[in-house]
């Protein structure tokens, strides 16, 4: 296991000790999760090990009941998910973060809350997929997931983050579409942006990141290099068995 | 003919204005503003107010600065105050306690208005525009220009709504608050601004329907007030989201209502006149409405955790307390020297009963009613027929069952409805009885229902002093009852499907049954209420506000327990019964300093305390029960605090001390001493519990040994200065004893107080260099 | 003929297809697997099947009899019990009263509808008490007993569910995500529990994300994927199937 190297710069996003949870129930246990300044992170694991949870808490929906979040060194805990968005952290939430009642255009017009102006959000948007462009006047609802899963990710693109938070990007998605999809998320993260995605389809997103962490029942239980965590993958999900 | 439906096509742009206000504040806030209504009542008035000449009371101002004033200035502020005031705090409430804040919001302003304006003759020739009465005519059709205006102005509304909505980032952000409000701050948007935004719109549209309605209509508090409670009709036909189908329904409503004004007047089916059927059109379209909603579907995942909480009484301290009660309630109307005196009791148990039998409904099983007062006069009606000859047991059981058939009849279209739409479903039910039952001569000569007293046959009860014991018998029998039942397995199936409608039906429950049966039941205790009311009960009483001051003050109360309605329907009859009897002599300056009018006061209070609930949708029971928890959990404090105001009592009995000095030492008592008693009787270190006890000794018998009957000649102050040494020895007491143990949860700081009662935190002072654009730019990097 | 059996099951959400043609066979006295990715449909899936939605086409029969006209209460009378995903417990309520709400429903259906036998005590027909005190032993719930449900971790909470659809004696138990929320020691014990209640004769149809849990005690298994069923089998079966393997782990880098 290769540790994620956090001795040059503070990372960008460092979650430290976070506990949250729904009411009385705790989801997190202490969650201790780094994003070093421009690198991928997958955040994986099981369904119901914490990792919505996990990003709910980065992007400020959340608020932990212990622990801090830093952004860059400095503590955000608590601050509203609208501010953040302001301050250049994106958040593309699980099953598809678009409004389907509104058109495309209209979604795109909601982006422009966090800062940008109109005309370069729609330029960056058709420029990117010229699909959304053919269809701006639908109903963002009425396209295929993998038209409205664009759409999530050209705010995404057109907000010109420093941190990207990406959440099941491939669900209900065909294999193609979803190679697709990580093709632009390999993109930006070229051009710089810090990401941490969550995936319950592995292998797809392996080939994207720097560094994997496994979170098992509430807790990152082990982090390291994408090849390292291959192996280990299989015994989370399918108990041991390799194919 | 034609005449006629443009008649209802004006109407129906009134109610299409106010619907489109609804329906926008719903749609992006999630909470359906009953107070509406008396929004656009309250705009009518003070528009009046503005725009009437200074011979008239009012200001004087031209009509367009008055419309401004109104319209743009003075609603959508006041939906900004409501928005920040009281509705932000409801964030994750139940749906009963959002639908009570905004029914009281509803009363208070009704009171405020009544309060305000007692009578203010309308003036419709000056009311909107000198020239608006003008008629048209076109051939054999004649229009007003003030139906011409408030058309144009209802198309105006509809262009600029689909505009804002669809034209500006503001608007296509409001739509987008309705698909998901969490990815709207993952955009960066604040949906509270939105929120305040449609505070604001709603309000103001109420207002616009309100002055356009009230010229027409005339003004009266709560006809306007009602008549634009028509609009919710219209809003449930759009199904309260689509503003194209809530025209429609506007429409639907102007011009039946049109044609059944002038078409239905002296048409009867036998007996039963259908003169009143255009004041039930609304009801009636709301009803059909409902029945095409697609029915709601037991979701999984809808399980709510609720912010309410109840302990729940043993049955032995049940019994006890019932029987504490009679005794409690009848030795003290025994002071009460003259019989008359003692009505407002009469009133206050009897809304005490209506208010009981929300319990098993609203507090267990989790359903609203807002018609709790039409079952009360069915059952009143009932008694009125049968008892008249004499037959009054027989009377009272059959009172019941036709109430509690009533009752089940009302759940069957209820099955299919919760939480918002019960309301609106009940209160319908309300506005038709009120309109099409209530208002039979038939049924009721008069308007009036002489309702009479039980006869058991070894006991008659004729005196107020005779029915308050009835009362007070039948209302802790019926709270032992209500008690057992809660702990029953009929009781805890109710629970169970509050919880979780979905478990309940996989475990095999019929929830079909379920509902009806706790339907059948709480309108039976509300029809036994009414069968009891022994006196001539007007009409009105079973009014749709009636039905929501119960609902509400029983919420407020603490619908869960016995002890919260019994303290919601106390209030309820002090504040409108037995306040009268105290301080009508003295009504005006009481509290000179404020030039306030008790009995105006009384107006107003049930609807504010109401909304307060916000901070508390337990209701205020729990919180008095966690005071005098401990009092009932030690025996030496029990008999303390029950043996001094007995010994109280013989003592003002005997006539050793006056009855007013009776009630401040019992004042000084209940919430000065009994309190810290258990504090008092349990060692602490540090504590100076005897040097306490002597001064709260010592308070009791100063507080006695005062006559506070020739103390002062108003009654007001009486019990301002009784309150002032409730206050004093409450303090005294700790102030001496020094050591008390914190109890309860200590309260949340307001965030609006941060730096004040709490020092600045790290994430502060970046919300605070956020707003100084110190921060831009250093989380990417820069340095 | 299996004792629950669905064909040609169908949900369509708007122009979103969630299931499509699901064929599922459930035999009494054994567990039988329904895995998948999430959003593969599987909670969709056992909606349908005890009522909760009503499909957009296909049929569920019990016992031979053609139930998916029946309402839910009515299928539960039949003998379809479950659990849930996303907790429904009554979280006013005990623990215990909780479980005895379920007994007492029961009791109030019996009646007409006669319920099962009671599996834990092999069959006997204990009075409510004695029932409601061996399903809170049996799950290790004895010590919160008293506590509100509300106050309870979700992985305790999901026992109470489990105890509370023992409690109307079903034929057919559902099982979502049962494991979800529990340590080691406790999966295990909620094996050898299932273990036992199919030995009884139940018929449990199981819904989870521990595919150990479900390798385990599962005879049959059934793989869905957007909304169909891609592989069926033993679990050996369904552990060599690459396509398995390719809908869990994705098929993108290898």
């Amino acid at each position: 296991m290769t540790p994620i190297d956090t001795s040059a710069a503070p990372p960008l996003l460092e979650l430290s000790g976070v506990r949250a949870g729904y009411g009385s129930i705790e989801v997190l246990h202490g969650v201790n999760l780094a994003v070093p300044a421009g690198s991928v992170v997958a955040l994986l694991g099981p369904n119901g090990a914490g990792k919505t949870t996990t990003l709910g808490v980065a992007c400020g929906l959340i608020e932990p009941t212990a622990g801090k979040v830093l952004m860059a060194g400095r503590d955000v805990t608590g601050v509203a998910p609208e501010e953040l968005v302001r301050r250049g952290v994106v958040t593309i939430p699980e099953g598809r973060g678009i409004f389907p009642n509104l058109t495309v255009r209209e979604n795109l017009q909601m982006v422009t809350y966090g800062g940008a102006r109109l005309a370069d959000v729609e330029a960056t948007a058709y420029e990117r997929f010229p699909r959304l462009g053919e269809r701006r006047k639908q109903l963002a609802g009425t396209m295929s997931g993998g038209e409205q899963q664009m759409l999530a990710m050209a705010r995404g693109l057109a907000s010109n983050p420093a941190l990207l938070f990406l959440d099941e990007l491939s669900m209900g998605l065909a294999p193609l579409v979803v190679e697709e999809l990580y093709g632009i998320v390999a993109q930006i993260a070229r051009s710089g942006v810090s990401i941490l995605v969550i995936e319950q389809f592995a292998r797809t997103v392996l080939g994207v990141a720097d560094y994997a962490a496994i979170m098992l029942n509430g807790l990152v239980r082990s982090v390291g290099r994408p090849a390292d965590i291959e192996d280990e993958l299989s015994a989370a999900y399918l108990g041991g068995q390799k194919p | 003919m034609l005449t006629i439906i443009l008649t209802g096509i004006s109407l129906a742009a009134i109610y299409a204005i106010a619907a489109s206000g609804l329906v926008v504040t719903y749609t992006t806030t999630g909470t359906f503003n009953f107070a509406h209504g008396a929004i656009g009542m309250l705009a009518a008035y003070l528009y009046r107010q503005a725009t009437a000449s200074t011979d008239f009371g009012g200001w004087g101002w031209p009509v367009w600065l008055g419309l401004i004033f109104v319209v743009l200035f003075a609603a959508p502020a006041f939906g900004v105050v409501v928005e920040r005031g009281v509705m932000r705090r409801l964030d994750g409430a139940s749906e009963v306690v959002k639908v009570v804040v905004t029914v009281s919001l509803l009363l208070a302003l009704v009171g405020l208005a009544v309060w305000q304006w007692p009578s203010v003759s309308s003036d419709p020739e000056k009311f909107l525009v000198g020239t608006s009465w003008e008629k048209f005519r076109f051939g054999d059709t004649t229009v007003t220009g003030h139906q011409i205006v408030t058309v144009c102005v209802a198309l105006a509304v509809a262009i600029g709504l689909r505009l804002l909505l669809f034209r500006t980032r503001l608007g296509v952000a409001m739509r987008a608050v309705v698909d998901d409000r969490n990815l709207v701050r993952l955009n960066g948007a604040k949906p509270h601004r939105l929120a305040m935004f449609s505070w604001a719109l709603g309000f103001s549209l109420a207002a616009v329907s309100g002055v356009l309605v009230a010229p027409e209509r005339g003004l009266n508090q709560v006809q306007l007030t009602l008549l634009v409670v028509n609009a919710y009709a219209a809003a449930v036909v759009g199904r309260l989201r689509s503003l194209p189908m809530t025209f429609v329904g506007a429409l639907v409503l102007g011009i039946g209502q049109s044609l059944a004004a002038t078409k239905l007047i002296g048409v009867n089916i036998g007996w039963f006149s259908l003169a009143d059927l255009q004041y039930a059109v609304s009801p009636v379209l709301l009803f059909f409405a409902m029945l095409f909603l697609p029915s709601e579907r037991l979701r999984a995942g809808a399980a709510k955790r609720v912010r309410e909480s109840w302990r729940l009484p043993s049955l032995r301290t049940a019994a006890w307390g019932a029987l504490g009660f009679v005794v409690a309630v009848v030795a003290a109307t025994d002071l009460i020297g003259a019989d008359p005196d003692r009505a407002g009791l009469v009133t206050a148990l009897s809304f005490a009963l209506v208010a009981l039998s929300l319990v098993p409904l609203t507090g267990m099983a989790g359903q609203i009613s807002l018609a709790q007062m039409s079952f009360f006069g069915v059952g009143a009606l009932i008694m009125s027929w049968i008892g008249d000859d004499g037959h009054t047991v027989a009377g009272l059981i059959v009172a019941i069952a036709v109430s509690a058939v009533v009752g089940g009849l009302v759940a069957l279209p209820a099955l299919r409805l919760t939480g918002l739409y019960l309301a609106l479903g009940t209160a319908a039910f309300s506005l038709f009885m009120t309109r099409m039952v209530f208002k039979q001569t038939r049924l009721m000569p008069g308007e009036q229902v002489a309702v009479p007293g039980l006869d058991l046959g070894f006991a008659t009860f004729r005196t107020n002093q005779a029915q308050i014991t009835l009362l007070a018998i039948v209302f802790a029998a019926v709270g032992v009852f209500v008690i057992w039942l809660r702990g029953s397995s009929f009781g805890r199936r109710l629970t169970a499907m509050k919880d979780s409608p979905v478990a309940c039906a996989t475990l095999g429950l019929d929830l079909t049954r379920t509902k009806i049966a706790v339907f059948a039941l709480s309108a039976a205790i509300a029809g036994l209420s009414g069968a009891l009311v022994n006196r001539s009960v007007a009409n009105s009483d079973f009014e749709l506000l009636a039905s929501m001051n119960v609902t509400m003050l029983a919420v407020v109360g603490g619908v869960g327990a016995v002890s919260g309605v019994l303290f919601g329907g106390l209030l309820l009859g002090v504040i409108n019964k037995l306040g009268d009897v105290l301080f009508a002599s003295n009504a005006v300056g009481i509290f000179e300093f404020v030039k306030i009018a008790v009995v105006d006061l009384q107006k107003v209070a049930p609807g504010f305390i109401g909304i307060g609930l916000g901070a508390n949708p337990s209701g205020a029971a729990t919180d008095i029960a966690d005071t005098y928890r401990p009092v009932a959990e030690s025996r030496p404090a029990l008999s303390l605090a029950v043996g001094g105001p007995a010994l109280a009592w013989v003592l003002a009995r005997s006539g050793t001390i006056n009855k007013w000095t009776f009630v401040a030492v019992l004042a000084v008592m209940v919430f000065g001493v009994i309190p810290a008693v258990p504090i008092l009787l349990r060692p602490i270190p540090g504590g100076r519990a005897s040097a306490a006890g002597a001064f709260a000794i010592a308070s009791i018998v100063v507080t006695g040994a005062i006559d506070w009957e020739t103390l002062t000649a108003s009654n007001g102050m009486r019990v301002l200065w009784m309150l002032i040494a409730c206050g004093a020895v409450a303090r005294g007491v700790m102030a001496i004893h020094g050591q008390f143990p914190h109890t309860g949860a200590a309260p949340q700081p307001s965030p609006d107080l941060v730096g004040i009662d709490r020092p600045l935190d790290r994430s502060d002072a970046i919300e605070a260099e956020r707003v100084l654009g110190l921060t831009e730019g250093v989380l990417r990097g820069a340095p | 003929m299996a004792l629950l059996e669905t064909r040609g099951l169908t949900m369509r959400f708007g122009g979103n297809v969630a299931v499509s043609d699901v064929d599922l066979a459930v035999e009494g006295g054994a567990a039988t697997g329904l895995i998948g990715p999430n959003g593969a449909g599987k909670t969709t899936t056992f909606n349908m099947i005890c009522g909760v939605l009503t499909p957009s086409g296909g049929t569920v029969t019990l016992g031979g009899r053609d139930i998916s006209s029946l309402s839910t209460h009515r299928r539960a009378r039949l003998g379809i019990g479950r659990t849930f995903q996303r907790l429904e417990v009554f979280s006013s309520m005990s623990v215990r009263d909780n479980i005895v709400v379920g007994a007492e429903i029961r009791e109030s259906w019996a009646r007409t509808t006669p319920a099962g036998p009671q599996l834990l005590a092999g069959g006997a027909d204990l009075d409510r008490d004695d029932e409601v005190s061996l399903i809170l032993e049996r799950l290790g719930l004895m010590d919160v007993a008293e506590s509100r449900v509300g106050e309870l971790p979700t992985g305790q909470a999901r026992l109470v569910e489990l105890g509370r659809a023992l409690a109307i004696r079903p034929k057919v138990l559902l099982l979502d995500e049962p494991a979800s929320g529990l340590d080691d020691a406790e999966t295990a014990s909620l094996a050898s529990l299932i273990a036992e209640l199919t030995a009884a004769g139940l018929a449990v149809l199981l819904v989870e994300h521990d595919v150990p849990l479900v390798m385990s005690v599962c005879s049959m298994i059934y793989v869905l994927d957007f909304g169909r069923i891609i592989a069926s089998g033993t679990p050996d079966q369904v552990q060599q199937n690459q396509t398995v393997l390719d809908a869990y782990l994705g098929s993108g880098s290898r």
